[in-house]
């Protein structure tokens, strides 16, 4: 890995976040590269959670905490009250997590993108809700055990495709990232940084706990997830313009699919079937992002 | 209302750094960031520093490099073109890909920088003490080259008419005469006196002792001139057992009565002693073994008991002991049972069990080059001239180096057994036990590392034994596939420009390089990089021991402990 500038950093040690906690790599990047001048705003989920409990923090920057599911509202009314008041130059975030993001926080978040608020969101995602103890989210992929998919009837639905649902609004930048590709990571944030308007950045965050696996496999399962596609990094610009950021030559998802608990007791009938999932979605985004090659050159 | 003005409702604001809270009470698991033992570091019989040496080439610092290898070779050159590079064979890289061009980088480094080590280090005590070393192969130089370094007024006894070294063949092998003539000429330059055609009186041990403190024979010379310096004073009663079979068929009178230690290869060493107690001698054979390990000889120790052959078993000699000047007998281990050989290398906190000695007036070494063991250079203190015979001295081979089969591994041994005579001698005159000796052992293959003794506290070579980077402990998804790159032609070698780009394939295994992927993937930023050096620092009140700084260190220069 090539060397990443030492910067400073925003986030305080000490949180209560489970050792080996993929959110908290994820937050430290981005607060890292938007630096001092921003305000973040979260909803209930581990990413307030670990942000601390009154009278701590480990933010040194303001730290927002709204109602579950208003973090897209809550903040382009902050950067809206920061307008009024002549500070334009503050990088408002919004952080949430895949619950709070694809499936209560939806309607919120897709108000904000379609007025294209000037707002950076981020969506940290550990594949459920895992702050209340596991639970399904729409953000859960396909095969997962959470408390409430059991392994008797484990998730049976693929993975909401969030990229596209934020592409079909034409804001102008859409990025997928992973805890594991930091360099990946902060040039996304950078980028987003220097953009005006809706900025939409999904992170895959794993989650020991949640996801069952020892807590050092963190940065290992972020990359696996990359390698093997079922989470593609990829950035859409302007909701068209699709650019895609392999890491690396293609894995097979088997070695990301058994190294986790949730995924235990998948059959390899399963593991084909989601194999062919994430193929279908890699060669679709190849597609897309062909197609976009052609159309800009 | 002016924009200046607060708009925000009333609420509580949390203030105060989370920082307080020690979350490093939560961990069970510590890292511990340390440098550990690269592979090729350990298989280097001179246990060159050879992540280190390729992290200067890969930056172009070719002249840096070749004094780094330099702080534990004397003969960049020679080796660069006939080592049989073990640590090629031993490279992690090699398992990955192919191995990094260690050799050939030995070589190009030395063609781009020669000239000699500056700085030779005063010693506080010994500086003012002159060493004499008789003969001038490999061996001796090794010697005399460290020696120097360590502040000691060297001075080299040829009683040729040029240096024996000259005579190791340079026809028909990659021994350039050209590489040869300059490795010599920058091991000299550092300050070394040279006196050819030394007569046989000038290295009689009385003429030795007006002038050294100490003496080093080199292994070219046991055998032939320093019978004639051993003709001084009555405290040479030390045989090789071949010597000694010759000197029985031959009939010459060998002072061979009392006890006579024996020790060496089981087999070997019950046959010398059969042979001391037919004229006369009192044997007793010191075997590192237990009966059950030498079953295939049951018989023979029977036979040998028998004949009046007394046998200590589990007796691992380290040592000549001394007394009045004259050998008295074995300084042994009580070896525990198995790996003997292991705990050997390892030195006394090992497998031993205690240790004793065993009186004797005369000590044989029966064939100690199969035995492995690690005798100590035999030491007589009489009138205070130290003298220091090559490590498991006398040894038949020796005196043929130029003619053995295997030029390359003989001449390199004879490299690190100069180093070791070095700093056996050294210590010896500091009237430092020997076994400190062990303190700078390059991992357990036997190389030391002059670096570190000099140092005098070598914890940067220092690590725990076993504690060398396998494959297993790197972490290959930060390494890019790259082959090895050849050089156009054998004879020119690499250039600068493969140079660098071939030291670069080098993984630094076990060598923290400051690439900070730790720091980076930290969750807890329980690391933090110190600025000037660039090196991680682990903070244990927050680290939780979530082990992925373990995980993630490509070079795996961060262990696991429980706490
Ligand atoms: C309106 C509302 N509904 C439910 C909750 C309970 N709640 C708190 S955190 C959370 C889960 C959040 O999941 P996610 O957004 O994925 O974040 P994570 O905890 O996984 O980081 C829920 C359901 C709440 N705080 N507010
Ligand atoms: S990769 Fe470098 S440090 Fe590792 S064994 Fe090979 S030469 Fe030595
Ligand atoms: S990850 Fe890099 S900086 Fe950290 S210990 Fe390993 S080599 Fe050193
Ligand atoms: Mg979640």
């Amino acid at each position: 890995m090539a060397k990443v500038r030492v910067k400073e950093e925003l986030v305080y040690p000490g949180s209560f976040a489970c050792p080996g906690c993929g959110l908290m790599m994820a937050f430290r990047h981005v607060l890292r590269v938007l630096g001092r001048n921003t305000a973040v705003v979260t909803t209930a989920g581990c990413g307030s959670v670990v942000a601390g409990s009154y009278p701590q923090t480990i933010s040194k920057v303001p730290f927002f905490h709204c109602s579950f599911g208003t973090a897209a509202s809550t903040a382009a009314g902050l950067k809206a009250g920061y307008d009024m008041m002549g500070k334009r130059s503050i990088n408002v975030l919004a952080w949430a997590g895949d619950g709070g993001t694809f499936d209560i926080g939806l309607q919120s978040l897709s108000g904000a993108a379609e007025r294209n608020e000037d707002i950076i969101y981020v969506c940290y995602d550990n594949e459920a809700y895992m702050n209340t103890g596991v639970q399904r989210s729409s953000g859960t992929p396909m095969g997962a055990w959470t408390t409430t998919t059991p392994r008797e009837s484990l998730e049976d639905r693929p993975k909401k495709k969030m990229a596209a649902i934020m592409a079909a609004h034409e804001i102008p930048y859409i990025a997928t990232a992973s805890v594991s590709y930091p360099e990946d990571l902060d040039r996304k944030i950078r980028k987003a940084k220097g953009i005006k308007g809706f900025r939409f950045i999904h992170i895959i965050v794993p989650c020991p706990t949640g996801w069952l696996y020892p807590a050092s496999e963190t940065v290992r399962l972020g990359r696996e997830a990359v390698l093997s596609r079922i989470f593609p990094l990829f950035e859409i610009m302007a909701g068209k313009k699709y650019r895609l950021s392999p890491m690396g030559a293609k894995t097979p998802v088997r070695e990301y699919l058994v190294s986790q608990g949730r995924f235990k007791g998948l059959s390899e009938k399963d593991i084909s079937l989601i194999q062919e999932k994430v193929d279908e979605y890699w060669s679709e985004l190849e597609e897309l992002a062909a197609r976009s090659r052609e159309s800009h050159s | 209302m002016s924009a200046k003005e607060s708009i925000a409702p009333p609420m509580a604001a949390a203030k105060m750094p989370a920082s307080p809270n020690k979350t490093g009470a939560w961990r069970f698991e510590r890292p511990i960031l340390e440098d550990r033992l690269a592979p090729c570091s350990e298989a280097c019989p001179l246990g060159e520093n050879i992540p280190a040496i390729m992290s200067l080439n890969s930056r172009g610092a070719f002249k840096e490099a070749y004094g780094e290898i330099r702080k534990e070779n004397p003969f960049p050159g020679i080796c660069g073109k006939i080592c049989f590079h073990p640590c090629e064979r031993v490279c992690n890289r090699g398992r990955f890909d192919e191995p990094v061009s260690i050799q050939e980088l030995e070589f190009l480094v030395t063609v781009l920088s020669r000239d000699g080590v500056s700085g030779i280090e005063e010693r506080h005590g010994p500086s003012l003490q002159r060493v004499a070393v008789i003969g001038g192969d490999i061996a001796g130089l090794s010697c005399a080259y460290f020696l120097r370094l360590l502040g000691y007024t060297v001075t080299i006894l040829e009683p040729g008419a040029r240096l024996r070294v000259f005579d190791l063949p340079t026809k028909g092998s990659d021994l350039n005469t050209k590489y040869l003539e300059s490795d010599v000429k920058s091991v000299l330059d550092i300050g070394i006196d040279l006196r050819i055609r030394t007569t046989p009186e000038a290295i009689y041990y009385h003429q030795l002792v007006k002038e050294f403190q100490a003496v080093y024979v080199s292994p070219g010379a046991v055998d032939s001139e320093a019978r004639e310096f051993l003709k001084g004073p009555d405290v040479y009663s030390v045989y090789n057992a071949i010597e000694v079979e010759r000197m029985i068929r031959d009939g010459n009178p060998l002072p061979l009565r009392g006890k006579v230690a024996v020790t060496g290869s089981a087999r070997e060493a019950l046959k010398t002693a059969m042979s001391v107690k037919a004229i006369g001698g009192e044997p007793v054979v010191l075997v590192p073994f237990f009966p059950d390990d030498l079953e295939h000889m049951a018989e023979d120790l029977e036979d040998a008991e028998r004949k009046g052959v007394s046998l200590k078993f589990g007796s691992a000699p380290f040592a000549l002991s001394e007394r009045d000047g004259r050998i008295s007998g074995l300084a042994c281990f009580k070896a525990g049972k198995g790996r003997f050989l292991e705990a050997k290398r390892r030195g006394p906190e090992s497998e031993q069990t205690g240790s004793f000695e065993q009186r004797a007036e005369a000590v044989i070494i029966a064939s100690p080059e199969k035995t492995g063991v690690n005798l100590m250079p035999p030491i007589l203190q009489e009138t205070g001239l130290v003298v220091v015979f090559p490590d498991r001295f006398p040894r038949a081979r020796s005196r043929k180096l130029g003619k053995e089969k295997d030029l390359s591994r003989a001449v390199v041994r004879h490299m690190s057994e100069g180093k070791q005579a070095a700093l056996s001698l050294d210590l010896c005159l500091r009237k430092r036990p020997f076994e400190e000796i062990y303190s700078v052992a390059v991992g357990r293959l036997g190389a030391l590392s002059f670096e570190a003794y000099k140092m005098n506290h070598p914890h940067r070579y220092q690590r725990p034994l076993g504690n060398v980077v396998r494959a297993a402990d790197l972490n290959p998804a930060y390494f890019k596939k790259a082959p090895r790159i050849k050089p156009s032609s054998p004879e020119n070698g690499l250039t600068r420009r493969q140079g660098v780009l071939s030291a670069r394939r080098c993984f630094q295994c076990g060598r923290c390089n400051s690439c900070q992927t730790c720091y980076q993937y930290c969750p807890d930023l329980a690391i933090s990089v110190e600025p000037e050096t660039g090196r991680p620092e682990i903070d244990y009140d927050h680290c939780k021991g979530c082990g992925i700084c373990f995980k993630e260190c490509p070079r795996g220069a961060i262990s696991l402990q429980r706490e």
